[in-house]
């Protein structure tokens, strides 16, 4: 699995695009899901596609959380995902480089998007942080 | 050459920038400095005075472009030369918000501002660019702002590509994201 993490607006997703152009664009913030089991049948649905770009990973963790689903639930989805289809690649944005906020809720939302990220660095085969539209490797 | 000089609020970049353009220049080459923000008030206007008096100590010449950044090559002296821009993030806002309150589409403001810095860095010897690293915080914002952050976002990147190298600073620390130092 590849993970690619980056500021908003630096190019993440043209450069996914170029690179791998015949893949599938996963992006579960344009589903309307209104329960977990919507919002996890989209992302099933998409495991039949032969290459698989999931894009605003951060935004599948928000709404997660705003659906009511625990962290370790989330997670444990992920992960079965990530097992399933090795050759994915994950696009998040990096959202914890700023003030913490006052509400909880958005709070809770870096904390678990950041958490999530570590441990899926830990599974990926490739970390790159894109910045100014420049895949520079960590992993 | 371009270098594309990219941090956080406090970073370090201008310093790092200033150091980098004193090395390009080393041949005799003329100093500018191209200054971006819009300066407000009495007490704005005296801070700048002084660090325009703090540059030509250094051999350094202000130009005031807060827009319409290419009008600033023929206020420049024939020969050799070398510009440190500082920085994107004001050349957008500025070329974004209009002081009537209107605004130009992103794309519109990222193209034009791509292709002047282009045009101008063909009559230069060296150009040094700063730009701000304002895209981390997860906030959601309203739509005014999410279209500042595509054009800053899109102009970064499209100048990172032409640039032959591109620095980002962190804690005073120049971390080279392509090219070598």
């Amino acid at each position: 699995m590849v993970l690619w993490i980056g500021g908003r607006a630096q190019g993440k997703l043209a450069l996914a695009m170029q690179k791998w152009p015949e893949a599938k664009i996963l992006d579960v913030s344009e589903t309307d899901a209104k329960g977990k089991e919507e919002l996890l049948r989209s992302l099933e649905d998409a495991l039949k596609d032969e290459r698989l770009v999931w894009n605003h990973f951060h935004l599948f963790v928000r709404r997660a959380l705003l659906l009511g689903m625990e962290p370790s639930e989330i997670w444990e989805k992920v992960a079965s995902f990530v097992d399933e289809r090795p050759d994915l690649v994950v696009i998040c944005d990096e959202i914890g480089n700023g003030i913490v906020p006052m509400e909880p809720e958005e709070r809770r939302y870096r904390e678990e998007t950041g958490r999530m990220l570590c441990k899926l660095a830990a599974k990926a085969d490739c970390v790159e942080r894109i910045f100014c539209g420049i895949p520079v490797r960590i992993k | 050459m371009m270098i594309l000089i990219v941090g956080g609020s406090g970073c370090g970049k201008s310093a790092y920038a200033e150091k980098r353009i004193m090395e390009l220049s080393l041949d005799g080459a003329m100093r500018y400095y191209l200054a971006t923000m819009q300066v407000y008030g009495e007490e704005g206007r005296r801070k700048v005075q002084r660090h325009v008096e703090l540059r030509k100590n250094k051999g350094m010449l202000t130009i005031e472009q807060t827009r319409d950044v290419s009008e600033a090559l023929p206020k420049m002296q024939e020969g050799s030369k070398v510009v440190l821009l500082e920085d994107l993030g004001n050349l957008v806002a500025n070329e974004m918000f209009g002081e009537d309150g209107a605004m130009t589409p992103w794309e519109i403001v990222a193209d034009k501002i791509v292709m002047q810095l282009r045009q101008m860095n063909s009559s230069l010897d060296h150009l040094v660019i700063v730009s701000n690293n304002v895209f981390e915080d997860g906030i959601d914002y309203e739509e005014g702002t999410r279209d500042y952050l595509r054009a800053l976002g899109m102009v970064n990147a499209e100048l990172a590509g032409d640039a032959t190298q591109v620095v980002e600073v962190v804690a005073g620390i120049p971390l080279m994201v392509k090219g070598k130092e």
